[in-house]
């Protein structure tokens, strides 16, 4: 290598990103947990795809069998790349995987943006700690006592060598510190279930809406507009409300697989169904909004062109392009959805009695602290994890929307 | 500008008969046991608690069939009869409760939302000045923070080490009149610290979004200073989404905060939906959310009107 070259390799090394380079070797050996889930959870997507594919073999001969088991093998092979570190390129949910010769596209400058910046890749790890703390919890190998009171400890303090109550008990003797951490597991259940609902409710109007304009436009526009006028919170508040006075309602919830097989309270459920049902107005405006710009540009005009069905181009061609909006939203309903339920559970609509979850921690501190002695650490736990996982998801998404915003390109 | 008005009002009223069917739906269809729930579980045996049932469905009109219920659910609206309290005060009117408690309500919101909107301002428009200096990122990462914390912990911390542990304010109460500026001073300062992470960071983006426009870059080819350009021709434009804001926020003012009225005893709207859901005090929730929700219509409908004066290019839509 010539001293020019050298030279060369020195200038491409800049500085901000060997600063960075600690920083985002945590961060990708610390994601694994999400990693190996979404290969799992892709790789079951792709058999299913594969088995579809091998029943309709005879009709599309092109599009058969052979073809849906290199997809399958190709994310697998990606999958047991990526957990062993060896290259950082996930396959996409549908199995593809770009070659590197490809161009790269929005999503490939997006993550390069996001790993060049250290407080994103901080709060990435945040998420992914909590992500661990909350598979863990739901599986039950931490906080497996947050259900069983002890009469004997009614409000031990916090101590180091206190067992299972290193973080204290309640009034009734449950553990602080286990319930805190089960509450990690019913709050990413309870954002990342509403925000789900809302999402899809939200994108799949928003797009109708926005691609065929005319009578369907006017039909949701007035639906989003007339549900936006009812101010959320009390919307929120009447339907959590109703739900909770229906008796009818409560029994053939109780029947029902989700209680039976999920175990999901009526509480959590309602928490969910309310706050998915009501906050997808967001989302559905910026859909239509973005697909009314895209929808007459040509990519739209030549699929029209070729006979693409009007389904594929909108779910396909157009949806990909919004995509953006929808994951940035999905990200704000998240946080509202777990600040919603401490709100909810104060106000008695919420979860019930014997889930332990941050807003029930809150709701039964909220009279300790002006009590004497000052009993601060059931407040403080559920303060504390609720306050850590909202930062994370808030400082992520300002990286996310920086990211993503083609006008910030640098 | 005529034809704009016009064509605004006319879209309020599908708005308007939008609410009242949703309204409806909830409180009529999902909700079909108001009878059940006026008379409650206890006093009598079970025959006599449902002949009471069947009497107060009798009365009520939920024995009829929907179409007739939602008919007479309209007629209500358009006398402005929402019927009288259940349970939180017995026999009231409705609609004398929630005169009572607008007062209290705005005596905590309006100051805060004052206090809280000019600080916003100005330190959006600071961290506008100092862009993507230690300052402003120091700023942003704060504000990110305190949008961060829970409702609740903000009151509940607030009452413990502001009044209870410091004494600096009294822990509780309210009275009416100047007298009452003691007791409120903490649910507005708390009020404060709630709301400003997020509209600081609403204003900031405002404001950056405009510094982004083309007319900012000729202002500065001309040669004008960016403090001259941040003040004058930013400012002035970013006021049009500020006015927007403002006028939104009017009727959240007027129905007050569920969490800190609450906590500090104040006796406005706030407290008492939350009184009334405690208590399933059906009629008081019921007026609660269709008269919020037409305050909100109405005051959309003054925002776009606003926005057509402002801006002349939304008149030539």
């Amino acid at each position: 290598m010539s001293t020019a070259e050298a030279a060369l390799v020195h200038e491409v090394k800049l500085p901000a990103q060997r600063r960075g380079a600690l920083l985002s070797a945590v961060a990708r050996v610390i994601s694994w947990p999400l990693a190996l889930l979404y290969v799992v959870a892709g790789s079951g997507w792709q058999l299913l795809a594969l088995l579809a594919r091998g029943l309709r073999h005879g009709q599309h001969p092109e599009r058969g069998l052979p073809e849906g088991a290199r997809r399958w093998r190709q994310h697998l092979e990606q999958g047991v790349r990526y957990l062993g570190f060896a290259s950082d390129e996930v396959p996409r949910w549908n199995g593809t995987v770009r070659k590197p010769a490809e161009s790269y596209g929005p999503w490939h400058e997006a993550r390069r943006r996001i790993k060049r910046k250290r407080v994103a890749l901080l709060a990435w790890i945040g998420l992914a700690l909590y992500l661990m703390v909350g598979i863990a919890a739901q599986a039950g190998w931490i906080a497996q006592g947050y259900d069983q009171a002890d009469k004997e400890a009614v409000y031990e303090e916090p101590g180091y060598f206190a067992g299972p109550w290193f973080f204290g008990t309640d009034y009734i003797g449950h553990s602080v510190g286990a319930m805190a951490l089960r509450g990690t597991a019913v709050a990413l259940w309870i954002g990342t279930f509403a925000a789900v609902v809302s999402c899809v409710i939200g994108s799949v109007l928003g797009a109708l809406a926005g691609f065929f304009g005319r009578w369907v436009d006017d039909l949701i526009v007035w639906l989003y507009t007339t549900l936006e006028s009812i101010p959320e919170i009390l919307l929120v508040v009447a339907a959590a409300y109703v739900i909770k006075t229906n008796e009818g309602l409560r029994d053939t919830y109780n029947a029902s697989f989700l209680k039976q097989s999920m175990g999901l309270s009526l509480g959590l459920f309602s928490i969910i169904l309310v706050i998915g049902l009501t906050s997808w107005t967001g989302v559905c405006r910026q859909v239509r909004g973005e697909f009314i710009r895209q929808r007459d540009l040509d990519y739209v005009t030549a699929a029209r062109a070729l006979g693409v069905p009007t389904r594929r181009i909108i779910f396909r061609h157009v949806f990909p392009n919004v995509l953006h909006l929808v994951l940035i939203s999905f990200s704000l309903l998240f946080i509202g959805a777990i600040k919603y339920e401490v709100v909810l559970t104060f106000l008695g609509v919420g979860v019930e009695p014997g889930e332990a979850s941050w807003g029930r921690m809150i709701d039964q501190a909220k009279l300790e602290l002006l009590s004497e002695p000052t009993k601060w650490w059931q407040l403080t736990a559920a303060t504390v994890m609720l306050f850590g996982l909202v930062l994370c998801v808030n400082l992520f998404v300002d990286a996310l929307r920086d990211a993503l915003d083609p006008r910030l390109k640098d | 500008m005529g034809v704009y008005i016009l064509r605004r009002l006319l879209h309020a009223i599908p708005v308007l008969l939008g609410v009242t069917l949703i309204t409806f739906v909830l409180f009529h269809v999902v909700c079909p046991n108001a009878a059940e729930v006026l008379v409650g579980t206890k006093g009598g045996t079970a025959e006599e608690i449902k002949a009471r049932i069947a009497k107060e469905s009798a009365r009520l009109g939920t024995d009829k069939p929907l179409l007739v219920q939602y008919g007479k659910y309209l007629e209500q609206l358009v006398n402005w009869d929402f019927g009288e309290s259940w349970r939180l005060q017995k026999g009231r009117r409705v609609l004398e409760m929630l005169g009572d408690g607008v007062g209290p309500s705005l005596m905590l919101a309006v100051p805060a939302f004052l206090i809280e909107m000019l600080l916003a301002v100005c330190l959006a428009l600071f961290c506008a000045y100092y862009r993507n200096s230690i300052a402003d990122i120091t700023t942003v990462i704060v504000t990110v923070a305190m949008m961060s914390v829970p409702a609740l912990s903000y009151i509940l911390f607030g009452q413990y080490f502001l009044a209870h542990e410091w004494n600096m304010f009294p822990v509780f109460g309210y009275q009416p009149g100047l007298a009452g500026l003691a007791t409120l001073a903490l649910p507005i300062l708390i009020w404060v610290a709630l709301a400003l992470g997020g509209e600081v960071r609403f204003y900031r983006t405002v404001m950056l979004e405009e510094m982004r426009k083309d007319y900012v870059r000729t202002a500065a080819a001309k040669g004008l200073s960016t403090r001259r350009i941040l003040f004058k021709h930013v400012f002035k434009n970013g006021m049009i989404p500020l006015i927007t804001r403002v006028i939104v926020t009017i009727p959240f003012l007027m129905l007050g905060s569920l969490l800190i009225e609450r906590f500090f005893g104040i006796p406005g709207l706030g407290s008492m939906t939350i009184d009334a859901v405690n208590q399933n005090d059906l009629p008081v929730i019921k007026a609660m959310v269709v008269i919020s929700a037409i305050l909100l219509v109405i005051f959309n409908l003054i925002t776009d009107l606003c926005y057509a004066l402002v801006d002349p290019r939304v008149r030539l839509k």
